[in-house]
């Protein structure tokens, strides 16, 4: 299976061919790869259009992108979070189910900041780092 | 509109009804929306923008922003709602929503969340961290688009 992130050239009606490996028999699959890899261009095209919005720089718009990817392809799987746009050049990815609420946002000095909150208990978590938390890993694939 | 704010920095009725504005990918309010901005943090005490639904309609306040950065969606919070805000341990947080004049027109419903700055050790970032998650919850409940 292609890396999420790594489009495959555009040959169909879709604007999407069918990743090389794939049995062609199993739509599901092929189904679902190609929701999530609309899911993720539309993400990405939603952070550039952030720039263009007035929102975000550009180069904070590369590294959203870049960061989104890396963790796609790091957890396969992983649904496209919520992308919202903050103060001061910030941009946060949030992921939520029932009973957690996960978020990361990159800040404009570059420093990631991941959060964590059980909505159950209500027990908080939290990291900061030059890059993606470790711990924001673990819980996206133990939660999400 | 007749005028009916109050005093500067005076507390808004606890039956008002205020909206904030934001952007998100997937049409909701974001927690992001309720980060203090750098200029935010400068005002003393420091306060996050929201509007009197009934003085302030949101393409006014959009317009009154500038529309740079371009906002898509309003969410509407009741102040009472604001104020009665708990943290994870069950204690209240002292969220207060005062009016913060601006005497352009169509900016008479300019006021500000009071309460959402604080130190920055790790506790009382996670503390935020939860506020603002619960409060875009609560704009979330009711939120429109601007047109």
């Amino acid at each position: 299976m292609s890396a999420i992130g790594e489009y495959p050239p555009v040959t169909s009606k879709t604007g999407l061919s069918r990743p090389a490996g794939l049995d062609p028999a199993d739509d599901a699959e092929f189904m679902a790869l190609t929701a999530t890899t609309f899911e993720a261009t539309r993400a990405e095209r939603y952070v550039y259009g952030l720039v263009d919005r007035g929102w975000i720089s550009e180069r904070r718009a590369d590294k959203a992108v870049e960061t989104l990817r890396g963790l796609l392809r790091q957890l396969p799987g992983l649904p496209i979070p919520n992308i919202a746009p903050g103060p001061d050049d910030l941009i946060g990815f949030s992921w939520r189910t029932r009973d957690h609420h996960l978020s990361l946002e990159l800040h404009a000095d570059g420093h990631f900041e991941a959060f964590h909150e059980d909505l159950a208990s209500r027990a908080l978590w939290s990291d900061e780092n030059g890059c993606v938390p470790v711990g924001l890993l673990d819980r996206l694939t133990n939660v999400i | 509109m007749p005028e009916q704010r109050g005093a500067d920095g005076a507390p808004l009725p606890p039956e008002a009804v205020v909206f904030r504005l934001g952007e998100s990918l997937n049409g909701k309010i974001p927690e992001q929306a309720f980060r203090l901005s750098s200029e935010d943090r400068k005002q003393i005490p420091p306060k996050l923008s929201v509007w009197d639904k009934d003085q302030t309609t949101p393409p006014q306040a959009h317009e009154l922003m500038g529309k740079s950065p371009r906002y898509a969606l309003a969410g509407y919070m009741p102040v009472v709602s604001i104020r009665s805000v708990v943290d994870g341990a069950g204690g209240e947080l002292p969220l207060d929503v005062v009016w913060d004049h601006d005497d352009r027109l169509g900016a008479g419903g300019h006021c500000g969340v009071v309460g959402l700055d604080g130190p920055d050790t790790k506790q009382a970032k996670e503390r935020r961290a939860q506020l603002r998650r619960i409060l875009a919850d609560l704009a979330n409940e009711r939120v429109t688009p601007i047109c």
